[in-house]
């Protein structure tokens, strides 16, 4: 009987947060929603896949009805796919088709077709290569009687030296960033409102010090342990798995801290919106699981729908996972990353302004 | 059932060309004007691939080409084996020139001269493209009252010789029997199968 009281107590109690109520199925919905988005693109079709044709012939014709069944064929100059591939990354692979390719092909003379790669899009890249291969049988199976290897692909990364890379690659620096993320949000929100919990919140509140330093020093200790924790994470992929690094230890330890820096600011406005640790948690949790599945933390950013890979723009996790990859993947150095790097530090900024004007102390359940 | 109807008329068409020729310009014009046809129509690949194959078959002899393509290794081979090589080679060569056509969407053909000499003519003509044009050269010979391909050169490539050195690569690593093994696996069974 007692412990039907105790019951009936806590389910009052609980009853009475009708936030944290609400957010036991509204946030896994919003979650479940948003990733089952993520997952929603048109699969291979998708996939920008420039073509320079030189060739204007019946061969690259042929070749590109076969790309076009799978592939998002665009036609271009030899510059503008150079520049979606390598410079906006927008597309994993440009292909190459010689002038007189047709010619040689209808004389039985071998070519080299080149395909300019950016590797660290490998998922999109290893489809274009299954695609290609059926293209190339395809076209073959109207050519040749003893299926001579008449196209030759010269495979060519215009954005680092390797070509090739693992899911690994993915996962680790991905998987590392949720991770940090996890930590700062539940870490910043838990802090904040534990001070209420123990009374210290209304001793901060009337001290003599303005908000921004009081916020701005928890949240200096937060960046140093949260930086600490990415790149400790990052060097366990390295001597474990054999993750590349890049090539600028400097230029990874300053990403790391302009990544940790947005996420530890964004963190703050967390804390502003939830009043309970009951709260905390499944906020929490959607906030991050959405932020790392449109930001490609937990699959390659170009799985995702296109409208919402314009919508991921605007999230941190974005900016942080490809500074990340252009620093392992695509061996960019500091002035390639910078201006990422000023984007993450101005998303910071401004977190920590809009979570200085939200954030009042005193305002949870426990104070 | 239209389908079957085109594929049916064509077919007759194509068997229907020689009677129609005077001359090697024209019969060479009427068999590629016809494979136009062909290649234009909304027939599946296979579909056309068997109408071209028809229609070529009164326009190339492929008999001479494959005795001229095994050149001297034809004497290595038994009548039997001959026989049953040149009936592989007739789908080889579809699989070489027949099957090429259809790369054209909408081939235009251009007929430049013809020339004759000794019972024998040659007809050039060129594939016309948007962007450039294939020259291929026929050389035919006379047949009664038709004129048979016995030479077709693309780009200067003459096409017999082509698979004729891809024979001799062939034949100086493996036997009479491999290679028509090799054949049969390759062009002896169904032809769609092949053409996959």
């Amino acid at each position: 009987m007692k412990t039907l009281a105790v019951m009936l107590k806590d389910l009052r109690l609980v009853a009475r947060d009708r936030s944290a109520l609400a957010s036991l199925l509204a946030v896994p919905i919003v979650v479940i929603a948003v990733v089952a988005q993520t997952q929603s693109g048109r699969g291979s079709k998708s996939i920008v896949f420039p073509v320079v044709n030189e060739d204007q012939g019946p061969v690259a014709t042929a070749l590109i009805r076969a790309f076009r069944e799978h592939l998002d064929v665009r036609e271009m100059t030899l510059p503008a796919a150079q520049r979606l591939v390598a410079v906006e990354n927008n597309a994993p692979a440009a292909l190459i088709l010689p002038a007189q390719l047709s010619k040689r092909y209808l004389t039985s003379r071998p070519s080299t077709i080149e395909l300019l790669t950016d590797p660290a899009q490998w998922k999109e890249l290893q489809a274009i290569k299954v695609i290609m291969l059926l293209a190339d049988r395809e076209t073959a199976s109207l050519g040749d009687p003893f299926r001579q290897e008449l196209l030759t692909i010269h495979e060519r990364s215009i954005t680092g030296d390797r070509l090739s890379f693992s899911s690994l690659e993915q996962n680790i620096p991905g998987f590392s960033l949720m991770f940090v993320m996890l930590t700062l949000v539940f870490g910043v929100s838990l802090s904040l409102r534990e001070e209420e919990v123990w009374g210290t919140a209304s001793r901060l509140k009337v001290a003599p010090l303005p908000a921004v330093v009081v916020l701005g020093g928890k949240l200096l200790a937060r960046l140093i342990i949260s930086t600490a924790q990415l790149l400790v994470l990052l060097l366990f992929g390295h001597f474990v798995y054999g993750l590349a690094l890049g090539r600028s230890p400097l230029a990874l330890v300053l990403a790391a801290g302009a990544i940790v820096f947005s996420m530890a600011c964004f963190s703050l406005i967390i804390a502003a919106f939830v009043r309970t640790r009951e709260q905390i948690i499944p906020v929490g949790l959607a906030v991050v699981f959405v932020l790392a599945a449109m930001g490609g933390l937990f699959w390659p950013f170009y799985d995702l729908p296109k409208w919402m890979q314009t919508v991921a723009n605007g999230a941190m996790t974005t900016w942080s996972m490809s500074t990340i990859q252009d620093l392992i993947l695509r061996d960019a150095g500091l002035a390639q990353v910078a201006p990422k790097l000023l984007i993450l530090f101005a998303y910071g900024l401004v977190c920590f302004a809009l979570g200085l004007i939200l954030f009042r102390y005193g305002e949870g359940r426990y104070s | 059932m239209k389908r079957r109807l085109w594929l049916v008329l064509i077919v007759w068409l194509g068997l229907a060309a020689p009677a129609w020729a005077s001359d090697p310009l024209e019969q060479t014009r009427a068999t590629l004007e016809r494979a136009g046809t062909i290649i234009a129509s909304e027939q599946t690949h296979n579909q056309k691939l068997a109408a071209l194959s028809a229609l070529f078959r009164n326009f190339l002899d492929t008999d001479s080409m494959g005795r001229a393509a095994l050149g001297q290794h034809w004497a290595s081979f038994t009548p039997p084996q001959q026989k049953e090589f040149l009936g592989l080679f007739r789908e080889m060569l579809d699989r070489t020139y027949v099957q090429k056509l259809l790369l054209f969407d909408k081939p235009d053909f251009a007929y430049v001269a013809e020339t004759r000499q000794d019972g024998q003519a040659r007809v050039d003509t060129k594939i016309v493209t948007p962007r450039d044009a294939f020259v291929v050269v026929y050389r035919l010979r006379s047949d009664g009252d038709r004129w048979l391909a016995t030479k077709i050169t693309v780009e200067d490539v003459n096409l017999t010789d082509n698979l004729g050195s891809q024979l001799d690569r062939l034949l100086s690593r493996m036997s009479v029997d491999d290679l028509l093994d090799l054949m049969r696996t390759k062009y002896g069974g169904d032809r769609s199968e092949a053409a996959r």
